[in-house]
Protein backbone atom coordinates (compact mmCIF):
# COMPACT_ATOMS: atom_id res chain seq x y z
CA UNK A 1 0.00 0.00 0.00
CA UNK A 2 1.66 3.17 -0.91
CA UNK A 3 2.20 5.29 2.20
CA UNK A 4 0.17 8.89 2.30
CA UNK A 5 3.37 11.73 2.89
CA UNK A 6 1.98 14.24 5.48
CA UNK A 7 2.41 17.27 3.53
CA UNK A 8 1.95 20.83 5.60
CA UNK A 9 0.73 23.36 3.60
CA UNK A 10 3.55 25.64 4.17
CA UNK A 11 6.51 22.96 3.37
CA UNK A 12 6.39 22.72 -0.47
CA UNK A 13 9.52 20.64 -0.92
CA UNK A 14 9.97 17.03 0.08
CA UNK A 15 12.34 16.06 3.34
CA UNK A 16 14.65 13.80 -0.02
CA UNK A 17 13.80 16.53 -2.62
CA UNK A 18 15.63 19.82 -3.82
CA UNK A 19 13.47 23.04 -4.02
CA UNK A 20 15.47 25.14 -6.65
CA UNK A 21 12.62 27.95 -5.33
CA UNK A 22 14.15 27.94 -1.69
CA UNK A 23 17.50 28.46 -3.11
CA UNK A 24 17.82 32.31 -2.80
CA UNK A 25 16.85 32.25 0.54
CA UNK A 26 19.05 29.68 1.38
CA UNK A 27 21.74 31.98 -0.42
CA UNK A 28 20.71 35.16 1.84
CA UNK A 29 20.57 33.21 5.24
CA UNK A 30 24.44 31.62 4.52
CA UNK A 31 25.30 35.01 4.20
CA UNK A 32 23.75 35.91 7.32
CA UNK A 33 20.17 37.34 6.86
CA UNK A 34 18.58 36.06 10.11
CA UNK A 35 14.83 37.59 7.66
CA UNK A 36 14.99 34.71 5.26
CA UNK A 37 16.66 32.02 7.21
CA UNK A 38 13.47 32.61 9.83
CA UNK A 39 11.35 32.35 6.82
CA UNK A 40 13.15 28.53 5.85
CA UNK A 41 12.56 27.80 9.53
CA UNK A 42 8.24 28.54 9.23
CA UNK A 43 8.53 26.53 5.70
CA UNK A 44 10.51 23.40 7.61
CA UNK A 45 9.21 23.55 10.91
CA UNK A 46 6.17 21.67 10.78
CA UNK A 47 7.90 18.83 8.99
CA UNK A 48 10.96 19.06 11.07
CA UNK A 49 8.93 18.50 14.54
CA UNK A 50 6.85 15.45 13.39
CA UNK A 51 9.77 13.81 12.24
CA UNK A 52 11.71 14.89 15.34
CA UNK A 53 8.63 13.60 17.36
CA UNK A 54 8.76 10.08 15.98
CA UNK A 55 12.09 9.68 16.98
CA UNK A 56 12.38 11.53 20.26
CA UNK A 57 8.87 12.10 21.11
CA UNK A 58 6.39 14.57 21.87
CA UNK A 59 7.93 15.86 25.02
CA UNK A 60 11.39 16.61 23.41
CA UNK A 61 11.01 17.32 19.95
CA UNK A 62 10.36 21.29 19.44
CA UNK A 63 13.78 21.13 21.85
CA UNK A 64 15.43 19.35 19.42
CA UNK A 65 14.15 20.63 16.22
CA UNK A 66 15.50 24.27 17.75
CA UNK A 67 19.04 22.79 18.62
CA UNK A 68 19.03 21.57 15.19
CA UNK A 69 18.14 24.58 13.68
CA UNK A 70 21.07 26.78 15.42
CA UNK A 71 23.36 23.86 14.90
CA UNK A 72 22.24 23.76 11.04
CA UNK A 73 22.56 27.71 10.83
CA UNK A 74 25.95 27.97 12.13
CA UNK A 75 27.26 25.35 9.70
CA UNK A 76 25.34 26.80 6.51
CA UNK A 77 27.54 28.90 4.79
CA UNK A 78 29.22 25.12 4.18
CA UNK A 79 26.16 24.02 2.55
CA UNK A 80 27.43 23.77 -1.13
CA UNK A 81 24.28 23.11 -3.17
CA UNK A 82 21.30 25.35 -1.57
CA UNK A 83 18.52 23.63 -3.91
CA UNK A 84 19.37 20.73 -1.86
CA UNK A 85 18.76 22.55 1.67
CA UNK A 86 15.40 20.08 3.21
CA UNK A 87 16.91 17.36 3.23
CA UNK A 88 20.60 18.38 4.33
CA UNK A 89 18.39 20.02 6.83
CA UNK A 90 16.46 17.49 8.17
CA UNK A 91 19.73 15.14 8.35
CA UNK A 92 21.55 17.88 10.68
CA UNK A 93 17.88 17.57 13.07
CA UNK A 94 18.01 13.52 12.56
CA UNK A 95 21.57 13.15 13.72
CA UNK A 96 20.77 15.59 16.29
CA UNK A 97 18.01 13.74 17.46
CA UNK A 98 19.83 10.70 17.38
CA UNK A 99 22.64 11.98 19.25
CA UNK A 100 20.10 13.26 22.21
CA UNK A 101 18.75 9.20 22.49
CA UNK A 102 22.74 7.85 22.45
CA UNK A 103 22.77 10.20 25.09
CA UNK A 104 20.49 10.28 27.06
CA UNK A 105 18.71 6.57 26.51
CA UNK A 106 15.18 5.77 26.48
CA UNK A 107 13.29 6.24 29.44
CA UNK A 108 9.87 4.52 29.05
CA UNK A 109 9.82 0.92 29.75
CA UNK A 110 8.78 -1.84 27.73
CA UNK A 111 6.33 -2.64 30.06
CA UNK A 112 4.34 0.55 29.75
CA UNK A 113 5.06 0.54 26.17
CA UNK A 114 2.52 -2.56 26.45
CA UNK A 115 0.46 -1.21 28.56
CA UNK A 116 -3.04 -0.24 26.58
CA UNK A 117 -3.35 3.63 26.22
CA UNK A 118 -5.73 5.26 29.03
CA UNK A 119 -6.70 7.88 26.22
CA UNK A 120 -6.04 6.51 22.63
CA UNK A 121 -3.74 9.03 21.10
CA UNK A 122 -5.10 7.78 17.33
CA UNK A 123 -7.65 7.10 15.05
CA UNK A 124 -6.74 3.58 15.13
CA UNK A 125 -7.10 3.26 18.76
CA UNK A 126 -3.26 2.79 19.48
CA UNK A 127 -0.86 4.78 21.64
CA UNK A 128 1.67 5.11 18.82
CA UNK A 129 4.06 7.35 21.16
CA UNK A 130 4.45 4.23 23.69
CA UNK A 131 4.40 1.74 20.66
CA UNK A 132 7.47 3.73 19.16
CA UNK A 133 9.28 3.92 22.39
CA UNK A 134 9.91 0.68 22.23
CA UNK A 135 11.44 0.69 19.03
CA UNK A 136 15.44 1.86 18.92
CA UNK A 137 16.01 5.36 17.44
CA UNK A 138 17.13 4.78 14.05
CA UNK A 139 13.92 2.43 13.67
CA UNK A 140 11.49 5.35 14.92
CA UNK A 141 13.14 7.10 12.01
CA UNK A 142 13.13 4.75 9.10
CA UNK A 143 9.35 3.87 10.32
CA UNK A 144 8.55 7.48 10.34
CA UNK A 145 10.19 8.90 6.88
CA UNK A 146 8.99 5.11 5.34
CA UNK A 147 5.29 5.14 6.37
CA UNK A 148 4.93 8.83 7.06
CA UNK A 149 7.15 10.63 4.67
CA UNK A 150 6.44 7.40 1.86
CA UNK A 151 10.03 7.49 1.09
CA UNK A 152 12.16 4.81 -0.71
CA UNK A 153 14.77 3.24 0.74
CA UNK A 154 17.50 4.75 -1.10
CA UNK A 155 16.23 8.43 -0.20
CA UNK A 156 16.16 7.24 3.72
CA UNK A 157 19.62 6.06 3.34
CA UNK A 158 20.58 8.93 1.98
CA UNK A 159 19.40 11.03 4.94
CA UNK A 160 20.46 8.54 7.70
CA UNK A 161 23.43 7.93 6.09
CA UNK A 162 23.26 4.51 6.32
CA UNK A 163 22.68 2.00 2.87
CA UNK A 164 19.69 0.95 1.73
CA UNK A 165 19.70 -2.98 3.09
CA UNK A 166 20.39 -1.37 6.47
CA UNK A 167 17.06 0.89 6.07
CA UNK A 168 15.34 -2.81 4.81
CA UNK A 169 17.04 -4.19 7.97
CA UNK A 170 16.06 -1.66 10.34
CA UNK A 171 12.23 -1.43 9.17
CA UNK A 172 12.08 -5.27 9.35
CA UNK A 173 12.74 -5.54 12.66
CA UNK A 174 10.64 -2.67 13.83
CA UNK A 175 8.14 -4.13 11.81
CA UNK A 176 8.69 -7.66 13.51
CA UNK A 177 8.60 -5.94 17.08
CA UNK A 178 5.40 -3.83 16.17
CA UNK A 179 3.83 -7.23 15.12
CA UNK A 180 5.21 -8.71 18.97
CA UNK A 181 3.69 -6.24 20.45
CA UNK A 182 0.41 -5.74 18.61
CA UNK A 183 0.11 -9.13 18.75
CA UNK A 184 1.03 -10.30 22.60
CA UNK A 185 -1.23 -10.37 25.22
CA UNK A 186 -0.38 -7.31 27.94
CA UNK A 187 2.65 -7.96 29.48
CA UNK A 188 4.11 -10.92 28.55
CA UNK A 189 6.77 -10.09 26.29
CA UNK A 190 10.21 -9.12 27.68
CA UNK A 191 12.09 -6.56 26.10
CA UNK A 192 14.79 -9.30 24.68
CA UNK A 193 11.44 -11.14 22.73
CA UNK A 194 10.82 -7.51 21.22
CA UNK A 195 14.73 -6.93 20.19
CA UNK A 196 15.94 -10.37 19.62
CA UNK B 1 8.30 6.39 -5.96
CA UNK B 2 8.82 4.00 -3.12
CA UNK B 3 11.31 1.66 -3.77
CA UNK B 4 10.75 -0.82 -0.59
CA UNK B 5 10.20 -4.67 -1.61
CA UNK B 6 6.19 -5.34 -1.09
CA UNK B 7 5.61 -6.58 2.18
CA UNK B 8 2.57 -9.00 2.98
CA UNK B 9 -0.55 -7.09 3.95
CA UNK B 10 -0.65 -7.61 7.78
CA UNK B 11 -3.56 -6.15 9.95
CA UNK B 12 -1.41 -5.23 12.57
CA UNK B 13 1.20 -3.57 10.48
CA UNK B 14 -2.07 -1.95 8.31
CA UNK B 15 -3.35 -0.98 11.98
CA UNK B 16 -0.12 0.81 12.89
CA UNK B 17 0.72 2.34 9.89
CA UNK B 18 -2.62 4.02 9.92
CA UNK B 19 -2.75 5.16 13.66
CA UNK B 20 0.87 6.47 12.89
CA UNK B 21 -0.01 8.73 10.22
CA UNK B 22 -2.81 10.34 12.24
CA UNK B 23 -0.45 10.77 14.92
CA UNK B 24 2.37 11.92 13.00
CA UNK B 25 -0.33 14.55 10.93
CA UNK B 26 -1.11 16.29 14.36
CA UNK B 27 0.31 19.70 14.36
CA UNK B 28 3.35 20.90 16.30
CA UNK B 29 2.69 22.75 19.62
CA UNK B 30 4.07 25.31 18.28
CA UNK B 31 2.98 27.05 15.39
CA UNK B 32 5.50 27.94 12.44
CA UNK B 33 5.52 31.72 12.64
CA UNK B 34 6.33 31.57 16.80
CA UNK B 35 9.06 28.78 16.05
CA UNK B 36 10.58 31.10 13.51
CA UNK B 37 9.91 34.38 16.13
CA UNK B 38 11.52 32.95 19.31
CA UNK B 39 14.06 31.18 17.42
CA UNK B 40 16.01 33.98 15.05
CA UNK B 41 17.26 36.08 18.26
CA UNK B 42 18.64 33.01 19.64
CA UNK B 43 20.46 32.70 16.49
CA UNK B 44 24.58 32.58 17.39
CA UNK B 45 26.36 35.42 15.52
CA UNK B 46 29.12 33.43 12.68
CA UNK B 47 32.58 34.06 12.78
CA UNK B 48 32.11 34.62 9.06
CA UNK B 49 29.51 36.75 9.13
CA UNK B 50 31.33 38.93 11.21
CA UNK B 51 34.30 39.28 8.76
CA UNK B 52 31.73 39.93 6.14
CA UNK B 53 30.78 42.65 7.82
CA UNK B 54 33.98 44.49 7.51
CA UNK B 55 34.29 43.37 3.95
CA UNK B 56 30.71 45.16 3.76
CA UNK B 57 32.10 48.30 5.47
CA UNK B 58 35.07 48.41 3.73
CA UNK B 59 33.63 49.44 0.61
CA UNK B 60 31.97 52.50 2.31
CA UNK B 61 33.48 55.65 0.94
CA UNK B 62 33.29 57.09 4.53
CA UNK B 63 35.49 54.45 6.02
CA UNK B 64 37.60 55.41 2.60
CA UNK B 65 37.51 58.95 3.46
CA UNK B 66 38.55 58.26 6.59
CA UNK B 67 41.49 55.70 6.05
CA UNK B 68 42.93 57.90 4.05
CA UNK B 69 42.93 61.15 6.03
CA UNK B 70 44.59 58.84 9.05
CA UNK B 71 46.99 58.64 6.07
CA UNK B 72 47.43 61.99 5.47
CA UNK B 73 48.19 62.81 9.28
CA UNK B 74 50.75 60.12 9.75
CA UNK B 75 52.53 60.86 6.64
CA UNK B 76 52.45 64.98 7.18
CA UNK B 77 53.87 64.19 11.13
CA UNK B 78 56.75 61.98 9.79
CA UNK B 79 58.05 64.99 6.89
CA UNK B 80 57.57 67.68 9.37
CA UNK B 81 59.53 66.56 12.19
CA UNK B 82 62.97 67.99 12.06
CA UNK B 83 65.23 65.69 9.80
CA UNK B 84 67.23 62.75 11.94
CA UNK B 85 64.71 64.08 15.31
CA UNK B 86 63.01 60.45 14.94
CA UNK B 87 63.97 58.52 11.06
CA UNK B 88 66.67 60.79 9.84
CA UNK B 89 70.46 59.79 10.31
CA UNK B 90 71.89 60.85 12.72
CA UNK B 91 75.34 61.86 13.43
CA UNK B 92 77.53 58.59 14.48
CA UNK B 93 78.65 58.25 18.18
CA UNK B 94 82.28 57.91 17.50
CA UNK B 95 82.62 61.67 15.51
CA UNK B 96 81.38 63.29 19.55
CA UNK B 97 84.18 64.69 21.12
CA UNK B 98 84.92 62.63 24.44
CA UNK B 99 83.76 64.28 27.44
CA UNK B 100 86.42 66.80 28.65
CA UNK B 101 85.56 65.53 32.46
CA UNK B 102 87.14 61.86 31.76
CA UNK B 103 90.73 61.82 33.00
CA UNK B 104 93.62 60.74 31.46
CA UNK B 105 96.18 58.65 32.77
CA UNK B 106 99.19 60.76 32.31
CA UNK B 107 102.10 59.06 29.84
CA UNK B 108 104.77 56.79 31.18
CA UNK B 109 102.37 55.05 33.83
CA UNK B 110 102.14 51.39 33.47
CA UNK B 111 99.33 49.51 33.36
CA UNK B 112 99.73 45.69 35.10
CA UNK B 113 97.06 43.07 34.43
CA UNK B 114 97.65 39.61 35.80
CA UNK B 115 96.14 37.36 33.20
CA UNK B 116 96.71 34.43 34.95
CA UNK B 117 98.14 33.63 38.04
CA UNK B 118 101.29 32.89 36.17
CA UNK B 119 100.87 35.59 33.69
CA UNK B 120 101.36 39.24 34.05
CA UNK B 121 100.67 41.74 31.30
CA UNK B 122 102.41 44.84 31.58
CA UNK B 123 101.41 48.12 29.56
CA UNK B 124 103.35 51.40 29.57
CA UNK B 125 101.00 54.19 28.86
CA UNK B 126 102.56 56.55 26.31
CA UNK B 127 102.25 59.07 23.46
CA UNK B 128 102.61 58.89 20.12
CA UNK B 129 105.91 60.43 20.47
CA UNK B 130 107.09 57.89 23.09
CA UNK B 131 107.22 54.96 20.44
CA UNK B 132 110.58 55.89 19.28
CA UNK B 133 111.85 55.38 22.72
CA UNK B 134 110.00 53.37 24.97
CA UNK B 135 110.15 53.45 28.97
CA UNK B 136 112.06 50.79 30.25
CA UNK B 137 110.52 48.29 32.09
CA UNK B 138 110.00 48.80 36.02
CA UNK B 139 110.85 45.18 37.34
CA UNK B 140 113.78 44.63 34.16
CA UNK B 141 117.24 45.30 35.39
CA UNK B 142 119.47 46.77 32.36
CA UNK B 143 120.99 43.24 31.18
CA UNK B 144 118.47 40.63 32.10
CA UNK B 145 116.52 38.77 29.61
CA UNK B 146 113.23 39.88 29.58
CA UNK B 147 110.28 37.85 29.35
CA UNK B 148 108.20 35.30 32.19
CA UNK B 149 110.41 35.29 35.33
CA UNK B 150 109.41 31.62 35.48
Amino acid sequence: MPATPVHGPRVPAHLSGVDPAEADLVRSAAAGDRGAYARLIERHWSRLVRLARSVVGEAEAEDSVQDGLIRAWLALPSLRRPEAFGPWLARVVLRGCLRERRRRPETVPLAEAQEPPVAPASDAGLDVERLLAALAPRQRAVMHLTVVEGMSDGEIGALLEITPASVRSHRRRAREALTRLLAAPRATLSPREVFP
Amino acid sequence: MSSQSPRRPEAPDDRFDAAFRSWAGSPPRTGPEEAAGRLAPRLPERLSDRRSRWVHAARRPALWLAAAAVLLALSLGLFMEPPGSRWGRRPPAAAAAPPAAVPLAPAGDVLVIDLDPETTLYMTLGGPLDLEAPAAHPREAPGEPSGDPS
